[in-house]
């Protein structure tokens, strides 16, 4: 039996190498692209005939657009509608590629600290650029706060400095860790069906189960996701 | 564009279906799986200040040489912005429940 560590291996497809460094397309990558080539087509294909009442397959993007654009109005405010966009496609695109995970032959992209790290610094980032947009040099009082005396500054300053870096840490570690959790589970029960014998329809009766969990949870970590990089811009617009 | 009566009509629908699901939510909106939610945020924020503040020491250490006190300061920095990241958090579950009262 294969180890359950074995679905996280990143498989080069195409080796590319540019001026001493490897930039080459994997399987982690394959999987990016189909995630996102399947939103779009999905999107495209349900908003084909638009009507004013919704049809069934009309439903699907509309309702997801409007559950995202409520997160963003409870979070953020009016204000962080400007910044819908971005947070739409986030969404859609992690829970794209957690949901895509759960197909046999398919990688969890968003299992790998580096992919989910990214776009997490990506985001902090992002919320950075557009509170010193909007603040200019008062987007300095985030790393000290009003009302705290000067001789304090030594350590507020780095604390302030270092809670803002924490956040999109503990943004990937919580996506991160459950992913992987998930299908380590899945892999280790699946084990047991082939070993058991006839006695394997139990362990594979939970893994069903697991399987509609890890369903529930590929959306729920996606739904998170969003909702903390909501509160992260918003913190970036209002906070102090 | 004029709305047509028929969309009208259940528009109101809509919004009469909405009011009575507003009336009929529980007031107690914390079940056990969100408290466990709560604690497990709570952990995740205290450690990854700390991993995160422990990191930057490391890194100064290893650019700077300064011998592992960057990596002791920082360690104790990383751990106080972990209890202010879960300070500022039950801070806000408090501000939300409040505003759920009113």
């Amino acid at each position: 039996m294969s180890s359950p560590m074995e679905q996280f291996e990143i498989k080069k497809i195409i080796p590319i190498d540019v001026g001493g460094y490897d930039i080459g397309f994997t399987n982690s990558s394959l999987c990016m692209v189909l995630a996102a080539t399947l939103v779009v087509t999905i999107f495209a294909l349900c908003l084909r005939k638009r009507t004013l009442v919704p049809g069934v397959f009309q439903n699907i993007p509309e309702s997801i657009y409007e559950f995202i654009y409520k997160i963003v109005l409870d979070n953020v405010g009016k204000e962080g509608l400007k910044y819908f966009s971005f947070i739409f496609t986030l969404s859609l695109f992690i829970a794209a590629g957690n949901l895509l995970g759960l197909f046999p032959y398919s990688f969890t992209f968003t299992s790998h600290l580096a992919a989910v790290g990214a776009l997490s610094i990506f985001a902090l980032l992002f919320n950075m650029a557009v509170g010193i947009k909007k603040k200019k040099w008062g987007y300095l009082r985030t790393f000290m706060p009003k009302g705290i005396p000067w001789p304090l500054a030594p350590l507020i300053i780095p604390i302030e400095t270092i809670s803002l870096l924490s956040k999109p840490f503990s943004l990937t570690v919580r996506l991160v860790a459950n992913m992987t959790v998930g299908h380590i589970m899945l892999k280790i029960i699946a084990g047991f069906v082939a070993t058991l014998g006839i006695f394997g329809v139990v362990p594979l009766f939970f893994d069903g189960c697991i399987i509609a969990f890890e369903m529930f949870i590929a959306v729920l970590q996606a739904y998170i996701y969003t909702i903390l990089s909501c509160i992260y811009l918003g913190d970036a617009l209002h906070y102090h | 564009m004029e709305i047509p009566e028929d969309i009208k009509a259940l528009n109101e629908k809509i919004e009469k279906i909405k009011k009575t699901q507003q009336q009929n939510e529980p007031t107690d909106k914390h079940s056990d799986f969100s408290h466990l939610y709560v604690g497990l945020r709570l952990g995740v924020e205290l450690a990854s200040g700390t991993i995160v503040g422990a990191a930057i020491g490391y890194l100064l250490d290893e650019v700077f040489d300064f011998k592992y006190i960057m990596l002791l300061i920082f360690t104790i920095f990383g751990g106080c912005a972990g209890m202010l990241n879960a300070y500022r958090y039950i801070k806000s579950i408090n501000m939300d429940e409040e505003k759920g009262r009113e």
